[in-house]
């Protein structure tokens, strides 16, 4: 090689290692600083008791707003995964254009980009005005339901669509209907996977905050008792102990839970995932 | 089986929209009825949930006084025994003042929580207004513990304060030859907001602030970002002030220092009063509780917040 | 028998997807219909090229450029540095590391995918603005600098997995001919690869950029949210983090409460244009 070539090369071979330091160094600092400066604040009274102190929050703990997180998740979940699986069955089994799948295709990654404050506005003016459901578990949910519906519903085409050929051209050859097919036979191969994927999506509900701010989140609440009371859920609460200045100290052990839950979350839904691999 | 379930939850996801959504008119008739054999009269149902939306100062007040009830009473009966036997939910959030009215206006809570007067054509939008003052504030000029300014003069003057935050002087070595020629950082509130429109009126006049001022979306955070900046400078409320001693230093505005009695007896002149507001008359049971905040108890926490009580 | 329970199921099945569609349309429709209002009393291009936004001044002034501005601005920062660190790190995952290492990497990635937004403008506010403030001496941390650093740290997992992914069917297909012709790793990953992958990469920008575009939450910490024409090194505003501090104080049906929604709803307009090209692109990279 002349010498050119071998300066690009290593030029290229620099630029990819400090590529992924850089990305090793960020993932492993934002991980070790959260865990670090938040198991400070963790402990069983953190978890399980609800907030005290003068301004509210800087004692106590959190458990309020854990239980409402876990609540929100279910209901966007619930809505959710009703709605893109549909969609998902339709599309792959049921649709017989092309134009019309590329049309819903084309409706969920829209749907995917609808920035998540918008969401929030739409939720809070159709949900909590319009509808009377006022600030509340069931209108918070519903926007979150909203926003992890094209994750839902993409992840549950891939699966269905990858399921084996021999099913699907077996079950038409022997003419068994579509309906029968799918449940009966699809549904519990990729049973894992869906769950899987409406696990992961959960856990992205469960982060975000832009949507319930104005739809269901207040700063102090008890634990949920139906589903038209307001909650308290763990991202805002992260927002607001940061944003007030209330307690640097608990604000760390807030987001230490919540990247906890969303990590056991994750590892649930890998282990699903291999387990589905196993069917196969 | 699946779709079974799914059209279950289907079902049971509408009818829980219905129910909910109607739930609060339809109650209505089945509550009136019921209690119409045990009571003399009840006009209206009896909600065990109240909600406070409003001003970030006045949140963690409200929260303080409704954590010790709850902890106090824990059901309605033990309130008053004509109360049923429900547990007591007190909601807050906070969203500043403006948007305190704006969910009283839209019905989204119960009470509304106003850091500054009531604008008069508020009034006239809610209508049937009642209101109770708990407490007033003050929003003293408070710069960073580290900030060598309050060593040469712990005093500034109206027209001093308003160069600073407008930005005629932008460098504190403007404001005082002795200091640094470091950039002033000032912190305000949101422009909408009640505090903000407060410190416009009594100090400020038709100036306008700099555009590049940080709009602090709250009092605790403005207060964070005077106390973590050492060349900051901003107007936090008395109440935070004292909330965070020794982290925040007020300075004299015109030679009055904040202090309760200044404050109370209006020499210190940017204060604001902290009011809770009501759409109509109040239910029993919220009545109950207004009783609680405006009394002795509610006065002690309103102090221990720092701020100056009505009493 | 077996008919009819076809029949109800295909039927529920079509409804339900029917509602989803209905639910996007409804929700563009909905902000369309409010920001119309509000483009009835200000022309929109007014709007979108004035330069001050302060709704409560009289008379009120309701212009977004410089919020526009902010948005655009501070997510080409996060893709200009997260495109280079994302590429680089996807061709080692992709072509320099087994199995067992991608596995564990990929999580890691996900892992990274799913930290929520509000975790990251906590370390970006105690880190980000805290080092600005004390390394740099700025007057304030918060900027349209800090705002780019945390949006391209947000931005590299996508960045990663979706140029993984076309960069391994690459390597696959071409590992065993180049090592077989004796061309070394790297000089097959530089003239087939990466020149391969063009359109892939082009996608993950598409893709970063939408979100990046639409953060609301960890940007809002950081940038200082002050409506002015935004610099690398002062604060601004982005309209996600407008809507979202001053959602709760306009009053439904004033025209400050339209102005929020129309400036959604140009944003959605930008996103939809940037969501539309990567559509496109994507259908062109799978043939």
């Amino acid at each position: 090689m002349d010498v050119s070539e071998k300066v690009k090369d290593y030029i290229f071979k620099i630029w990819i290692v400090l590529s992924t330091l850089a990305v090793v160094t960020v993932v492993v600092f934002i991980l070790g600083y959260i865990f670090k400066n938040g198991s400070k604040a963790i402990n069983m009274e953190f978890i399980f008791d609800n907030p005290k102190g003068m301004p509210i929050g800087s004692e106590g703990g959190v458990f309020p707003a854990i239980v409402g997180s876990l609540f929100l998740m279910a209901i966007a979940c619930i809505f959710a995964s009703i709605l893109a699986i549909s969609t998902a069955i339709y599309t792959v089994f049921y649709c017989k254009s092309n134009k019309i799948e590329s049309f819903i295709h084309l409706i969920v990654q829209c749907m995917a980009g609808i920035p998540s404050i918008v969401l929030g506005l739409f939720g809070y003016t159709l949900l909590v005005l319009y509808l009377r459901l006022g600030r509340s578990l069931l209108s918070a949910g519903i926007t979150l339901g909203i926003m992890i519906f094209p994750y839902i519903e993409v992840r549950v085409e891939k699966t269905l669509r990858e399921v084996n050929k021999f099913v699907v051209d077996s079950s038409y050859a022997l003419g068994v209907s579509t309906g029968y097919m799918i449940f009966k036979l699809i549904i519990p191969l990729c049973r894992t996977d869906i769950i899987s994927a409406i696990l992961l999506a959960g856990g992205f509900a469960m982060g975000a905050s832009a949507p319930i701010i104005l739809t269901g989140a207040v700063i102090f609440a008890p634990i949920p008792k139906s589903l038209s009371s307001p909650v308290m859920a763990l991202p805002f609460h992260l927002y607001i102990l940061t944003g007030e200045g209330i307690s640097l100290e608990k604000a760390y052990g807030t987001a230490l839970v919540l990247i906890i839950i969303l990590l056991l979350i994750n590892i649930i839904s890998v282990v699903l995932n291999l387990k589905g691999k196993e069917y196969r | 089986m699946k779709k079974r379930i799914s059209l279950l939850l289907c079902v049971i996801l509408m009818f829980s929209i219905v129910v909910t959504g109607c739930g609060k008119e339809e109650a209505n008739p089945v509550k009136e009825e019921s209690s119409a054999n045990e009571e003399t009269q009840e006009t209206s149902e009896f909600k065990a949930q109240m909600t406070f939306n409003g001003s970030s100062t006045l949140a963690p007040v409200m929260s303080a006084i409704a954590t010790d009830f709850i902890e106090e009473y824990t059901t309605w009966d033990k309130v008053d025994s004509s109360f049923p036997e429900e547990n007591i939910a007190i909601y807050v959030s906070a969203g500043g003042s403006g948007a305190g009215v704006k969910a009283v206006l839209e019905g989204t809570s119960d009470f509304g929580m106003l850091a500054r007067e009531i604008k008069d054509e508020e009034k006239e939008k809610i209508g049937d207004a009642k209101a109770f003052t708990l407490g007033i504030d003050a929003l003293t000029i408070s710069v960073n513990p580290e900030n060598p300014l309050y060593k040469i003069k712990d005093d500034l003057s109206s027209e001093e304060i308003k160069k600073i935050f407008s930005g005629e002087y932008k460098y504190w070595d403007e404001v005082d030859n002795s200091l640094e020629h470091k950039e002033i950082v000032v912190v305000i509130r949101d422009l909408g907001g009640g505090a903000h429109e407060v410190f416009q009126k009594s100090i400020m006049g038709d100036t306008q602030v700099r555009e590049d001022a940080i709009q602090a979306p709250s009092m605790g955070a403005l207060v964070a970002k005077v106390i973590e900046n050492k060349d900051a400078i901003g107007y936090a409320s008395f109440g935070m002030v004292n909330q965070n001693e020794g982290k925040l230093i007020p300075l004299k505005v015109d030679g009055v220092e904040p202090t309760k009695e200044n404050i109370a007896n209006g020499s210190y002149k940017i204060s604001r009063p902290l009011i809770v507001v009501k759409k109509g008359e109040l239910t029993k049971e919220q009545q109950a509780f207004m009783d609680v905040v405006t009394s002795e108890k509610g006065s002690e926490i309103i102090e221990k917040m720092g701020f100056v009580p009505i009493n | 028998m077996k008919n009819l329970k076809e029949n109800v199921f295909s039927l529920i099945v079509k409804l339900l997807t029917g509602i989803s569609l209905l639910l996007l349309a409804f929700i563009v429709i909905f902000i369309f219909k409010e920001s119309l209002v509000f483009f009835k009393e200000v022309s929109i291009f007014k709007f979108v090229s004035g330069r001050t936004w302060n709704p409560l001044g009289s008379p009120d002034k309701l212009s977004i450029l410089p919020i526009i501005l902010g948005t655009i601005y501070v997510s080409l920062i996060g893709i200009l540095i997260a495109l280079p660190i994302g590429v680089g790190s996807a061709v080692v995952l992709s072509s320099y590391t087994n199995q067992k290492v991608k596995r564990v990497a990929r999580s890691v990635i996900d892992i990274l995918a799913g930290i929520p937004s509000v975790v990251y403008g906590f370390v970006g506010l105690l880190v980000l603005v805290k080092f600005f403030e004390v390394k740099f001496s700025f007057a304030s941390g918060e900027s349209v600098l800090a705002g780019g650093v945390l949006l391209s740290i947000m931005m590299l997992p996508f960045i990663i997995s979706t140029c993984d992914e076309s960069m391994e069917k690459v390597y696959r297909d071409y590992s065993q001919y180049s090592s077989a012709l004796g061309v070394s790793k790297s000089y097959m990953i530089r003239k087939i690869i990466l020149p391969q992958s063009r359109k892939s990469i082009l996608a993950s920008i598409v893709l970063a950029l939408g979100r990046g575009m639409g953060e609301t939450m960890a940007v809002m910490m950081v940038i200082g949210n002050a409506p002015i024409m935004p610099k690398l090194l002062k604060k601004c505003q982005t309209i996600p983090s407008l809507i979202a501090l001053e959602m709760g104080m306009a009053e439904v049906g004033s025209l400050h409460y339209h102005a929020l929604f129309a400036s959604g709803f140009v944003l959605i307009i930008i996103l939809l244009i940037i969501n539309t090209i990567l559509y496109f692109i994507k259908k062109n990279i799978d043939i």
